[in-house]
């Protein structure tokens, strides 16, 4: 029935597609596919130049093929390939996500490592766990990020209010959030429904992640319940923020902060140069996560690549892993503005910095990854984060409470 | 002879017959196989026998709301749209000049993208868009976040939906209107029959046809509704906006259980069925073939 079911599940999600994307070989020579998300001309064209020096790395005798899709489909693509056996080789993965996915991916073993010319100590402790689950280690990662708070330093100078530091503490984000939206007008702070960049202020008002460390679904715990009304409240009661306009609106708050209409956000590292790009109307800025009253908090988070468990040369998608995840391979990424996950390429990122940004932002990811622990997530982590913005909406347009829309998530997903 | 024809008559249909074949009934008699089973999209399967209806039925916390939301859009939605369509056939009628120009201006948003059709009604119903703008200023009133409101999102759906598309059904009505039988109508107006008399007892009855295929398919595309919730509301606040194409678009692909997904592509499909049949069979009360 097995065979059957997965010859027939094949042909119904396959029609159209048909052509192989697990790699083969012809002719002596072997063609690996590298799966991986790219938005625009810009991402796609640096994955072209990674994949070239992964070529160049690699040989002639393996061809590497380059197969995207966007961020907001790749998953579903995923899903889709996996269904049908025809996973990418190298296929890239997001930390957070990996649980889904375990069973399709490869683990690689020590010998895997030394094949590929990778050692655990080309990372900093813990940066391998973003691609680890239940002790095995599914791929590695290519880069390493956080939460950041990103500001608007035009506005804060308007509203007479010195800009954040990399020791603010809630208290301090709380009191400038509002005495900006007091004294300019344009709010102090746009609110998320997205993942982190809701959670990550919750969490660190906290000094706890929303997944115990026994890996139970903790949503309702009293101090994070009372850590995400704060937040929730920072629409609703304080005003520092305006509602996000519906549940589809997933990144609202970006738009809402690169248009100059809120002075704070919270995203994740790998925007650091965007926000603070000279090409923005305004002086942007980047630190580490407010404190709450237990000290720094955040969790460290990244993607990686992994190898497919239907890859038919595993000896070859090794190597085209090591050499886009290995150093060379790094060092470009940490060039082409991204930071990296091995510690040895991060200089190289922060040399590739605008002069006059090199400073704050260096010092904004030293701080960062301080108290930075790895992000804990359940089994149905991806059906917790999807049902979320529904749940959140509620709370921000005043119709909802945020304990009862923690409480529907627990729920339903922390069985 | 007419063996030759009909191997004839075969080698015409079988394109259309393999297409049939591959895309329809195989998958169809698949999804039945696969809502009897435990399916991952990667793993192993396990058979449950009745398994995920009994799940979907008893323990699901989104299948329910679900379904009451995909029965309610169409309560709201098929009523809306044929009325709407039918008041635009009757006021584009072969009295009015540039008639033409009217119909596919109305026709317009059918063959939009629905993507480009809810960005440009998000534009207009979120808090900072044009709704809200001349509220504010025409009457200094803040009108509600109608993609956020629990008593405004689903209405906002449906409103956009009649919007994006009344065309089609306009233009099977005004085809009906235009093909009506004059000595009818003449002898109609010569027994006294006008205005509102003529509309109902006359006009209405003689395109009932039409009418009928309208609100089937209306019915059976309402029931279906994914696009415009998925793109304006996410679903929600809460789960007040999914409808069930979208739970099920959300189970098997998202969270890739594809066994739960087609046993509830399969209770959609017996609701389709079921709702239709039951049409067919109120038909005969209503609709008139003969002219």
């Amino acid at each position: 029935m097995r065979k059957w079911g997965s010859a027939l599940t094949a042909l119904v999600m396959t029609l159209g597609v048909g052509a192989c994307s697990s790699g083969g070989s012809s002719d002596g020579k072997t063609t690996v596919v590298w799966n991986m998300w790219s938005g625009d001309t810009e991402s796609e064209q640096k994955l072209k130049e990674q994949m070239a020096v992964a070529q160049a790395a690699v040989g002639a005798d393996i061809t590497i093929e380059l197969r995207t899709a966007p961020w907001a489909d790749f998953f579903t693509k995923l899903n889709a390939n996996m269904a049908s056996g025809k996973l990418a080789c190298v296929t890239a993965m997001n930390g957070q996500r990996l649980t889904d996915y375990t069973a399709a991916f490869e683990p690689l073993t020590d010998a895997d490592l030394t094949t590929m010319g990778i050692s655990r100590a080309d990372y900093n402790p813990g940066a391998l766990s973003v691609m680890e689950n239940d002790g095995k280690l599914y791929g590695l990662p290519y880069d390493t990020a956080t939460m950041f708070l990103f500001y608007n330093a035009d506005l804060f100078t308007k509203a007479g209010v010195t800009p954040p530091t990399n020791s603010w503490t809630i208290a301090d984000f709380e009191t400038a959030a509002k005495t900006i939206t007091e004294k300019t007008g344009v709010k102090g702070f746009a609110v998320s429904l997205d993942e982190f960049q809701w959670l990550s202020l919750p969490m660190a008002r906290a000094g706890k992640q929303p997944v115990n460390e026994s890996g139970k679904l903790a949503l309702t715990d009293p101090a994070f319940v009372d850590a995400a009304t704060w937040y929730g409240d920072l629409v609703t009661g304080q005003k520092v923020s305006e509602a996000v306009p519906s549940a589809s609106e997933t990144g609202w708050e970006v738009t809402q902060f690169q248009n100059g209409k809120a002075a704070m956000i919270i995203d994740g590292t790998w925007q650091a140069a965007t926000y603070t790009a000279d090409e923005l109307p305004f002086d942007g800025g980047a630190v580490r996560l407010p404190s709450g009253t237990a000290g720094p908090f955040g969790v460290a988070l990244g993607s990686g690549y992994g190898i497919a468990k239907n890859c038919e040369d595993k000896d070859a998608a090794l190597k085209v892993l090591g050499a886009l995840a290995g150093r060379a391979g790094e060092d470009l990424i940490a060039k082409q503005g991204n930071h990296p996950a091995q510690t040895g390429s991060q200089e190289g990122y922060f040399a590739s910095l605008p002069d006059g940004k090199r400073e704050m932002l260096t010092a904004a990811f030293r701080a960062g990854f301080q108290g930075a622990s790895a992000q804990r997530v359940t089994a149905e982590w991806t059906q917790v984060a999807t049902a979320m913005p529904n749940e959140l909406v509620t709370v921000y347009t005043g119709q909802g409470s945020m304990a009862d829309a923690l409480g529907n998530l627990q729920t339903k997903f922390g069985k | 002879m007419k063996n030759r024809e009909r191997w004839h008559a075969l080698g015409f249909i079988s394109p259309a017959l393999a297409g049939l074949s591959v895309f329809t009934a195989l998958p169809v008699a698949l999804a039945v196989i696969m809502s009897l089973f435990d399916w991952p999209i990667f793993g192993d399967r396990e058979f449950t026998g009745l398994g995920n209806y009994r799940t979907l039925l008893t323990e699901s916390p989104d299948f329910w709301p679900a379904l009451r939301n995909s029965i309610l859009f169409t309560v709201l939605y098929v009523p809306a749209n044929l009325t709407v369509a039918l008041v635009l056939a009757l006021l584009l009628g072969p009295r009015l000049r540039g008639r033409a120009v009217f119909r596919v201006l109305f026709f317009i948003p059918v063959v939009t993208p629905m993507v480009a059709n809810a960005l440009v009604w998000k534009l207009v119903l979120q808090p900072e868009g044009l709704l809200n703008g001349l509220a504010g200023e025409w009457f200094g009133i803040t009108l509600p976040s109608f993609l956020a409101d629990r008593n405004w999102a689903m209405i906002a759906i449906v409103v956009m939906s009649v919007w994006a598309g009344m065309g089609y059904n306009m233009l099977v009505l005004t085809a009906a209107l235009e093909q009506l039988p004059t000595s009818v109508l003449e002898a109609a107006r010569m027994d006294g029959a006008q205005g509102r008399h003529l509309l109902w007892r006359v006009t209405l009855p003689l395109i009932s046809p039409a009418i009928f295929f309208a609100a089937v398919m209306t019915i059976i595309g309402s029931l279906q509704v994914f696009a415009q919730p998925q793109l304006l509301t996410g679903g929600g606040p809460g789960n007040s906006t999914i409808p069930l194409v979208m739970f099920i678009y959300d189970t098997g692909f998202k969270f890739q259980d594809l066994g739960l997904a087609s046993a509830a592509a399969w209770l959609l499909f017996v609701l389709i069925i079921g709702i239709t049949a039951l049409q067919f069979r109120a038909q005969r009360r209503w609709v008139h073939y003969e002219h």
